[in-house]
């Protein structure tokens, strides 16, 4: 393979002058001529029956063009999430648009569309709404209960999904353990925190067909999701692709409320109408799930696991929504095959209350997972007396093993070991005992964590969409337009796509353009921006793409350098003879010939040039990737504890990752430093906090919910890629998108236990916790 | 929040006719970093805006007698110090550090110390320093002891017709230095807890004079700790001292419990607060 031209090198993106200049590319900033406003009528009770509602006030109110009210809206029960059939026999259809049963505090009761949203906002106030108000439950295991409230009809025990699985014989290898551990470990409810809020804009027009703009992950996911609600032909609803959102990170991998009532305001009143939701109102429309972790697992003397037992208890809140299929995640990716075992148990319990429901969120289960597995090893090997990195290489998967997650792929790219060596060589957790450990007050340690196991996508996940598409269209100028359904969330995939394909078709990553323009009706199908799973399968698609295209203008180049297309190629814009990149033709020259006209008028009259040369350059695609190749991950930090106040700063994170290939070391490193705040937001301070008695959100800003800033950042983060070059990804590629922000939270809490000497199973490990576990708080 | 009406007076006596109009629906905008906070939050109804822009009202002014700070001078101004023979401010500018970039270039000195807040910085660095707050009425200008102007949580002595235009700090003798500490979550927090201390100490080392001041969940307003400064009066400040002063004042104060800290967490974090503060002012000593 000859040396990449475009693969490797830092690109810069091209949407970023625009979108520090206010981001007109945003949906936020999406306007249509005489659009209505419209705002959301919310529960204020966490679990109750509404006996009347009356909107006749809000109705009268000058500037409201429309109330929407639970009798308004189809009663067509749902999954809102985005990635799988709607009626996928996997999740769980238990949500309305609007009911006459609320579950959680906030959950949309009515909607109010008007001239403006300051008179929508009033009109809100204006509906009367009495409640029969009913039991309510807010702790999952107490939800379990035979006694327990009954959240939805038909649902026991309040259980949405019970997924178990066995292998091997665990009573034989609790047996055959020297040593049996047991802990329960819990993490906190967060949000991703994306800048731009869900918003949306939706135009009914009146042939009846329904134009949408969002802030989301997935094009055609809102469209058979808005379709499905609706009960419309998936044909008549068209969804607008944004050049870029404001960010998701998971957070957006689903339908929203806002996208429905806008629908049916728009009907109503035959008006655009928008709905942008404040920063309280997404904070309760989606968040990672709370899960408990019971762990018990048995490993002989020489730190091999005989035995693993987990229990996981995934608080899914007032509807099912994405934790019918988090808990899946969390307990194949954050359990079963992280570290391989004979005798395995594992089951999760997704259980309804009445809290928010949770949502996606980068990791998708296994985070949780992760923070229960990676502070456990760290128990054992401080038992059993072995280096952690030991105790894990001895407890690892190698490069050509099966894949455990699916025995039809092999595990063809995978550097787990050279992740842990290279990390901990940079990091010098050789000589950790070396460093200065305390001054004064202050006490340091260092931790690791690692991901052993992760994916490039969804393929062989039942019942989750895995295929994308993508046009490139080359012009005479010896560019190209590159028209995909991926969205680029601020991650970079428009510039990761565009790198792949000025790769393939030899023309600079400043000639690839992505198009400004499309939606549901002119591009290819593509699973959301989501898993992992742009660069590789996207990448793929773009790749094919671009690579049929190259076929055509090699043809075409053939005639005009009367050479054989298969002895041609292109390089810096130009297709010339292999080996004499001399001679040979422009890119644009050879396009510009496909496009004129078949008879040329000349100096000696009209002459005819060739049939089959013309028309335009462009290839498609439309393609499940081959694979889904194993990323491998560790991550090592190094903590500083005031044990005076309980804070913990981190000093520094490195950072090992096998991703295949890199393609924009920018880029890469960006995200990477992105997931490890959010990891340490995860590990230190962010959750989502409600009132235990009636439910209300305690948290609905940033002045209470609380994320790591730029002062609280480590000074060094440093990323190490190491490229196994994985044979079926675009150019050796697979992912980097999730492990990054998995790995933090147990990181730090072993070094936290490294500094202090005490271990903190709940996140997030506050200040407040340190004091309590070092004993310095007077008792209650 | 509606806002139904915004005005521009041109002078004190305007600020004050209008302050009379329109009683509890006038608030005064400084830097409107606070009123922001309030509105967006639900917190105010109908308001009428009177902007001080106006009015001068701005600058730091050194004089033999102390420091003379307008009540428009941003919070941003006095980031920069303390210099040489004005360790005894050091306080102030600590407290100035602490404020969200984002409000700093904002907010008000007059505008933080009328919101009553016990969770701002200023105030707590300012009492520390006996700061006394210049309050224009309709006959002249009142001076109110800064401890005097907090009756409670966002609850101010203020008058109807009345509204600050300076906080001044008396100067402090020689050997005196002060200086400010802070607990939050990140960056951009109000204080969980904080801590003001400022000290004279005499060429033996011994205290003539001191002053605790502990800000943040500890108590409805800016809490002075009398007991705290008990344990330093005409103490010699060696490590026990500070230790003890730190335990009294912890002692002193019931803080709250809320979702952001328990109250046991904050009386902990109090008196360690209040020793780490007094340790700074002491190594300020000249």
């Amino acid at each position: 393979m000859t040396e990449s031209a475009v693969i490797g090198k830092s690109a810069l993106r091209d949407d970023a002058y625009e979108k520090v200049a206010g981001g007109q590319g945003y949906p936020v900033n999406v306007k249509y001529p005489g659009m209505l406003h419209a705002k959301i009528l919310r529960s204020h009770h966490p679990h109750a029956r509404v006996v009347r509602i009356d909107a006749a006030r809000a109705e009268r109110l000058p500037g409201v063009k429309a109330v929407l009210l639970p009798k308004d809206a189809p009663q067509k029960a749902y999954s809102p999430v985005y990635f799988v059939p709607t009626l996928a026999a996997s999740m769980v259809q238990d949500m309305l648009v609007l009911s006459e049963r609320v579950r959680y505090v906030g959950q949309p009761l009515a909607a109010v569309a008007a001239t403006t949203p300051a008179i929508a906002e009033a009109a809100l106030e204006l509906i009367e709404v009495d409640y029969e108000e009913l039991p309510v439950v807010f702790d999952p295991e107490l939800a379990m209960r035979d006694d327990a409230p009954q959240i939805h009809d038909g649902v026991p025990n309040n259980i949405a999904a019970h997924p178990k699985f066995e292998f091997g014989d665990l009573e034989q290898g609790f047996a055959e353990a020297d040593y049996i551990f047991e802990g329960t470990y819990e993490t906190q409810r967060v949000h991703t925190c994306y800048m731009e809020p869900r918003v949306c804009v939706v135009d009914v027009d009146s042939r009846g067909r329904v134009t949408v703009e969002s802030s989301m992950q997935h094009l055609f996911g809102l469209r058979e999701k808005l379709a499905f609600v609706l009960d419309i032909p998936e044909s008549r609803v068209r969804v607008v692709k944004p050049p870029y959102i404001g960010g998701g990170f998971g957070g957006k991998l689903d339908l929203g409320y806002i996208e429905p009532i806008a629908a049916l305001l728009s009907m109503k009143t035959g008006r655009p109408v928008r709905i942008e939701q404040s920063r309280y109102e997404d904070f309760i429309s989606s968040a990672r799930h709370p899960i408990k972790v019971y762990l018990k697992t048995g490993v002989t003397k020489d730190g091999i696991f005989t035995a693993r037992y987990g229990k996981s208890i995934l608080d899914t809140g007032a509807h099912a929504t994405h934790g019918a299929e988090v808990i899946n995640v969390h307990g194949f990716f954050g359990f079963l095959l992280t570290y391989p075992c004979q005798n395995q148990t594992w089951e999760g319990y997704t259980v309804y209350t009445n809290n928010m429901v949770g949502g996606g969120f980068r990791g998708y289960g296994a985070p949780q997972g992760a923070f229960a597995v990676e502070s456990q090893i760290d128990e054992i090997c401080e038992k059993i007396g072995m280096d952690p990195i030991e105790f894990r290489l001895k407890n690892s998967r190698a490069e050509g093993d099966p894949h455990p997650f699916n025995p039809e792929f092999t595990l063809s790219s995978y550097r787990f070991e050279e992740c842990l060596r290279r990390g901990a060589a940079q990091f010098g957790w050789v000589n950790r005992e070396d460093r200065t450990r305390t001054e004064n007050t202050k006490k340091r340690g260092v931790g690791l964590a690692c991901q052993p196991m992760w994916v490039s996508g969804c393929l062989g996940f039942p019942d989750i969409y895995e295929h994308s598409g993508a046009i490139v269209k080359l012009n005479r100028d010896g560019t190209a337009d590159l028209a995909v359904a991926t969205i680029d969330l601020g991650s970079g995939q428009n510039t990761t796509l565009r790198q792949i394909a000025a790769e393939e078709l030899g023309i600079s990553v400043e000639a690839v353009h992505i198009t400004q323009s499309a939606d549901t009706e002119t591009v290819p199908f593509d699973a959301p921006s989501h898993a992992s799973r742009v660069t590789y399968s996207a990448g793929n698609a773009v790749k094919g793409a671009a690579e049929a295209a190259k076929e055509r203008l090699l043809e075409v180049a053939g005639t005009m350098l009367e050479a054989d297309p298969q002895d041609l190629e292109v390089r810096e814009g130009r297709v010339s003879v292999k080996g004499s990149p001399s001679g040979g033709i422009s890119v644009g020259a050879v396009v510009e010939r496909a496009e004129s006209p078949f008879v040329q008028m000349t100096a000696v009259g009209p002459q005819p040039t060739t049939v089959a040369e013309k028309g335009t350059i462009i290839g498609v695609s439309s393609m499940a990737p081959a694979s889904n190749p194993s990323p491998a991950t560790a991550q090592f930090v190094e903590v500083e504890v005031d044990t005076e106040t309980g804070e913990v700063v981190i000093l520094r994170a490195v950072f090992a990752h096998d991703l295949g290939k890199l393609i924009n070391p920018m880029g890469a490193q960006g995200q990477v430093e992105g997931g490890f705040q959010q990891g340490m937001g995860y590990a230190l301070m962010e959750r989502l906090q409600f009132d235990p008695e009636n439910g209300a959100c305690l948290t609905p800003d940033f002045l209470d919910y609380k994320m790591p800033t730029a002062v609280e950042m480590p000074r060094r983060i440093e990323s190490i890629f190491i490229e196994s070059n994985e044979p079926t990804g675009p150019f050796g590629a697979k992912s980097l998108a999730e492990p990054c922000v998995i790995v933090p939270a147990p990181a730090i809490a072993n070094a936290v236990f490294d500094a202090i000497g005490v271990r903190i199973r709940q996140l997030p490990i506050t200040p407040e916790k340190v004091l309590a576990a070092l004993g310095k708080l007077e008792a209650n | 929040m509606e806002l139904d009406g915004f005005f521009t007076p041109e002078n004190s006596d305007e600020v004050i006719e209008l302050l009379a109009q329109f009683g509890d629906e006038a608030l005064v905008l400084g830097g409107g970093t606070f009123i922001h906070s309030l509105a967006v939050r639900g917190l105010l109804a109908r308001v009428r805006l009177i902007d001080l822009r106006n009015l001068a009202l701005v600058g730091i002014e050194s004089a033999s007698a102390g420091v003379r700070l307008g009540a428009r001078t941003r919070c941003a101004a006095l980031a920069r110090g303390p210099s040489e023979d004005g360790r005894w401010l050091g306080a102030v500018h600590d407290a100035a550090r602490h404020l969200p970039l984002q409000v700093r270039n904002a907010a008000t000195v007059g505008g933080c110390v009328a919101a009553a807040s016990p969770f701002f910085d200023l105030p707590v660095a300012f009492m520390a320093l006996d700061g006394v707050v210049g309050a224009r009425g309709s006959n002249g200008i009142r001076e109110i002891d800064i401890e005097a102007l907090y009756l409670g949580l966002f609850e101010n002595s203020l008058q109807q017709t009345e509204f600050i235009v300076s906080v001044t700090l008396p100067r402090m003798p020689a050997g005196s230095a002060s200086a400010f500490v802070k607990f939050a979550s990140n960056a951009n927090d109000l204080a969980i807890v904080s801590a003001a201390a400022r000290v004279t100490v005499d060429a033996s080392g011994r205290c003539t004079d001191a002053r605790v001041v502990i800000g943040g969940g500890v108590a409805n307003r800016p809490w002075r700790s009398r007991a705290a400064e008990g344990v330093l009066q005409g103490a010699t400040l060696g490590t026990d001292t500070l230790e003890a002063a730190g335990d009294a004042a912890a002692s002193d104060v019931e803080p709250l419990s809320d979702h952001r800290a328990s109250g046991r967490y904050r009386k902990a974090v109090a008196g360690v607060l209040v020793r780490r503060a007094l340790t700074a002012a002491l190594a300020r000593v000249p």
